[in-house]
């Protein structure tokens, strides 16, 4: 069983090794086919150690394979902890990583670099799981470092295009900023609770006496270190502000949109919060940040998703405001159910990406949805498995979506505290923009008339790229039903919280019955209003209103705030570098060292004549001297 | 005055007397000579400290092969006799820095009062030999197989130092070198003959 | 009556003539050589002067490796001195001076 644990990383980078160096030697089928099959066989293992660790009650694999650092108390190395979480996660992970190889033969076959982008993506699995089944901090560090660089690789896809280049280096550099803060985290919980490693960190948490905790400004240093490490998580989950790389990183190929940038590792945040609950269980001031910024993020980046017009990032948008329910859901220290929804999310987002990649093959790489529209009989296929993945992220009863969206909500509201009750009218007003968008989506794209052109070269694509969407969208539609697995899932030593569940049906008609469903009324009826009747409401044409939404589509200036930041920093180390740099540094410290070392040195030279003598000279001298020193102390 | 303290005035005003001459004088041939009787005056004082078989390795190996071989080089080489001794200042300097050095030497041999350390009966039946025998191959066996090897090592460096042929030997040859002409030393290429 | 002060007066006194010896010295290599030589038959004397007086065969023993070791080592010197005398055509110290700063 332990052993089994090890294979599945290695597969990984089996595959990523192969595809990445033998790419002059294999043709692109056999590179898909190779590359996805270790997917599928790990992705086997991964069930296997699943359903093992689900069949026996409290059942955990924790070992390590590889002892890479230990000095005194510090100790390095590299293991696995499995419980039912990483367990889960290890499954979702390699299920839409199989999924996306499968359809990325089919999206990608005309690609130059067809390798490359399958040897990318096998070290994407490979690091997601590395973070995934990592049982202390630092693997997952290198995990979470391993996917900031496939993502960075993987959004500079087509470096030819000048505009994916600045998007990688955008994420590459947000991420940076998160990274900084994750580290500093990790060492202060190192410091803190004296280990890298969960168990020991979890086991001298219990036997921390938390009234002897230091406080600084009034907060405790537990406290800053979780909320150093959800600075590290904000940037990777995408939560304002540092959200802003993620629409940005559309520019990669679109299944890598769903892999990387939807399903699984965006959600690495989450995970990580999840995994650390014992920690945050104890940062009250860091939780309650947590809960505000998702129920920010939750609105105000879904609203940006009303007014955007690329079909990829209107998906990217919803990712970020979905990001921000499960991050709220951490806030008030619901982890299982912020990981229901990563669950459930995990399917119904890369469904609707995949989709929209199906779409954007149909039309010959064009994304703009305002050139689209009436491509219901066209695409299908597509259409419905659209309409199921829309339906799911607007919380439509019985489909995943609803299940997990009820909960948060339910569980927010149940938290009663004034903080939690404002989260929960944010995030309730995030359904209903939600809706609105999603719809807005569906209906400019498969209803109305096509804007583009010919309809009649339009047709579906080939199998390849459609049976991963219907086995998506399958998951989708059932993947809700596992609701009791979660309410009562047993994070690795965190006492579980109590959650209030009374079975399938009430919770479902509960759900029909909560303001949620009114939401998603209103929602739909605005949406058919203005974008399937394309009806103008006359309210929405007032000054107020229209500045409103112009200030809404500037994206909140975040991009802006970013660029004169990094301005300031430029002038600073404009400054730095003439003054500091020049006069001090290489004048005084670089130029002026040498100067005097050299007049002190020809001094020194004068002594060294060359000649034995002299030089034995010295020794016996100053053996002399020492001694007498020795002596006159002694006697 | 007993027969052994004569002895050993004698013999130690043998050897400081001729040490004080080995380093003055001129002739290294008389130098050799001098550390000769060095040698021998001081292997009689090891008998005296009850050391026989020490003191007949430095008579045999010592006197006998390293003082042998500094002679042969000696003649080997055919120095020609200089003045060993130059600047006055430097003189002063170093006699002086070795009486403070003797001076503090002394102190130390005062201040531990050896005085009254007494020399306990050695056990007479077995030799000294037999007993640094005893000791070498049984405590410091390895030690005494790296001695073995040093020694081997020595041998062949020495030779592997001297093997160089006459044409290959590193010497300079004033004559030749005045005999050089910029011309054979120095080829100058123009670019466009490459 | 000597007692061990005795020789370890004529050890220290043997030990700082040879010392002068190897900065008096500055013509001829092999008189420093022949220095080193007394030098080491110093120490060996108070290692016997010891071993004598603390009634430890251990320090003979020493003596015994010293004199090996110091066996090689002129035999190694003389050898350098040759090859330095092939290669300069002299022996004399003040005229070794490659090491000046």
């Amino acid at each position: 069983m332990e052993k089994l644990i090890m294979y599945i990383p290695i597969l990984l980078l089996i595959s990523s090794v192969t595809t990445g160096l033998l790419s002059k030697r294999l043709s692109n089928v056999h590179a898909g086919i190779i590359s996805s099959s270790l997917v599928f066989v790990s992705l086997i293992l991964s069930l296997f150690i699943c359903f093992n660790i689900f069949s026996e009650e409290s059942n955990i694999l924790y070992d390590d394979f590889y002892q890479w650092i230990s000095i005194d108390s510090l100790s390095i190395g590299m293991g696995f902890l499995i419980d039912k979480l990483s367990a889960m996660m290890t499954v979702v992970v390699l299920l839409i990583s199989f999924l996306v190889h499968v359809y990325s033969i089919g999206y990608m076959r005309d690609e130059k670099d067809f390798k490359r982008f399958f040897s990318y993506i096998g070290l994407f699995t490979f690091s997601m799981i590395l973070l995934v089944i990592s049982n202390n901090l630092i693997q997952l560090f290198i995990g979470w470092e391993g996917v900031g660089l496939v993502s960075y690789l993987l959004i500079g896809f087509f470096y030819k295009k000048e505009s994916a280049i600045k998007a990688n280096l955008k994420a590459f550099l947000i991420n940076r900023i998160g990274d900084m803060f994750f580290i500093i985290g990790i060492i202060m919980v190192f410091t803190l609770l004296d280990s890298f490693d969960y168990k020991t960190i979890f086991l001298n948490l219990e036997a921390f006496d938390i009234d002897k905790l230091d406080y600084i400004y009034g907060f405790s240093y537990l406290d800053i270190a979780c909320f150093f490490l959800f600075i590290g998580a904000m940037a990777k989950s995408a939560q304002i502000p540092l959200h802003v790389w993620l629409p940005d990183s559309m520019e990669g190929p679109t299944p890598i949109s769903a892999l990387i940038h939807a399903a699984t590792m965006v959600t690495a945040g989450i995970f990580m919060v999840a995994r650390l609950s014992p920690i945050y269980n104890f940062a009250d001031v860091t939780t309650d940040f947590i809960l505000i910024i998702g129920a920010l993020t939750a609105l105000f980046i879904g609203v940006i998703a009303i007014f955007e017009n690329d079909i990829k990032k209107v998906i990217a948008y919803s990712t970020i405001s979905q990001l921000g329910y499960m991050v709220a859901a951490l806030g008030i220290n619901a982890y299982t159910v912020s990981f229901f929804h990563l669950y459930t999310h995990a399917f119904f987002k890369a469904l609707l990406f995949l989709c929209a990649g199906s779409v954007i093959m149909s039309l010959h790489h064009k994304q703009d949805i305002t050139k689209m529209g009436g491509l219901r009989e066209k695409l299908p296929i597509t259409f419905y498995c659209f309409l199921i993945g829309t339906l799911c992220i607007i919380g439509f009863p019985f489909t995943s979506g609803f299940f997990s969206k009820d909960l948060i909500l339910e569980v927010m509201l149940y938290e009663n505290t004034n903080i939690s009750f404002f989260a929960y009218s944010l995030l309730l007003l995030g359904a209903l923009v939600t809706t609105v968008y999603s719809l807005r989506l569906i209906f400019i794209v498969f209803y109305g008339n096509y804007r583009g052109g010919d309809l009649n070269k339009i047709h579906e694509e080939s199998y390849v790229i459609l049976t991963p969407l219907i086995i998506l969208s399958f998951l989708s539609l059932v993947s809700g039903f596992a609701i009791k697995i979660f309410v009562d899932l047993p994070i690795f030593m965190f006492g579980i919280k109590d959650i209030h569940y009374e079975g399938l049906i009430p919770f479902i008609t509960h759900g029909i019955l909560s303001p949620a469903s009114v939401t998603l009324i209103i929602g739909f009826l605005i949406a058919k209003y203005l974008y399937l009747d394309n009806k103008k409401i006359s309210l929405l044409s007032s000054k107020f209103l229209v500045m409103i939404s112009n200030f809404i589509k500037t994206k909140y200036k975040f991009d802006e705030f970013f660029l004169s930041c990094s301005d300031l920093m430029k002038s600073i180390s404009y400054h730095a570098a003439t003054k500091f740099d020049i006069k001090i540094i290489d004048s005084f410290v670089v130029n002026g060292l040498p100067r005097r070392i050299n007049r002190l040195s020809s001094f020194f030279r004068s002594i060294s004549s060359g000649y034995l003598y002299h030089y034995a000279f010295l020794i016996v001298f100053s053996l002399v001297v020492i001694f007498g020193i020795i002596l006159a102390r002694v006697l | 005055m007993d027969i052994i303290s004569i002895l050993f005035y004698l013999v130690t005003s043998v050897v400081i007397l001729s040490s004080i001459a080995l380093i003055a004088v001129n002739n290294t041939v008389h130098a050799a000579l001098l550390l000769v009787l060095i040698f021998f005056n001081t292997a009689i004082l090891w008998l005296m400290m009850n050391a026989e078989f020490l003191a007949i390795v430095l008579v045999l190996v010592y006197v006998g092969a390293v003082l042998v071989l500094f002679l042969f080089v000696i003649m080997l080489l055919d120095i020609q006799v200089q003045k060993t001794v130059s600047k006055k200042l430097y003189l002063i300097f170093s006699v002086v820095i070795s009486i403070i050095m003797f001076a503090e030497l002394y102190m130390v041999i005062f201040y531990h009062d050896f005085e009254n350390t007494v020399v306990e009966n050695l056990s007479q039946d077995t030799s000294n030999t037999y007993e640094i025998g005893l000791l070498l191959f049984t405590e410091h066996i390895f030690s005494f197989e790296v001695t073995a090897f040093i020694l081997l090592v020595a041998i062949i460096a020495a030779i592997a130092i001297n093997m160089s042929d006459r044409e290959r030997a590193l010497r300079q040859d004033p004559a030749k070198q005045i005999l050089e002409t910029k011309k054979s030393r120095l080829k100058i290429i123009k670019d466009n003959e490459i | 009556m000597i007692t061990m002060t005795h020789y370890l007066v004529f050890s220290a006194l043997l030990f700082c003539i040879s010392v002068a010896g190897i900065f008096i010295n500055r013509k001829n290599i092999l008189l420093l050589l022949m220095s080193i030589e007394l030098m080491l038959l110093s120490v060996n004397t108070n290692f016997i002067i010891f071993s004598h007086y603390s009634n430890d065969i251990t320090g003979q023993v020493f003596v015994f490796f010293i004199l090996a070791v110091a066996a090689a080592e002129s035999a190694i010197g003389l050898a350098i001195i040759v090859s330095l005398f092939r290669a300069r055509n002299s022996l004399e110290i003040n005229l070794i001076n490659k090491l000046k700063g």
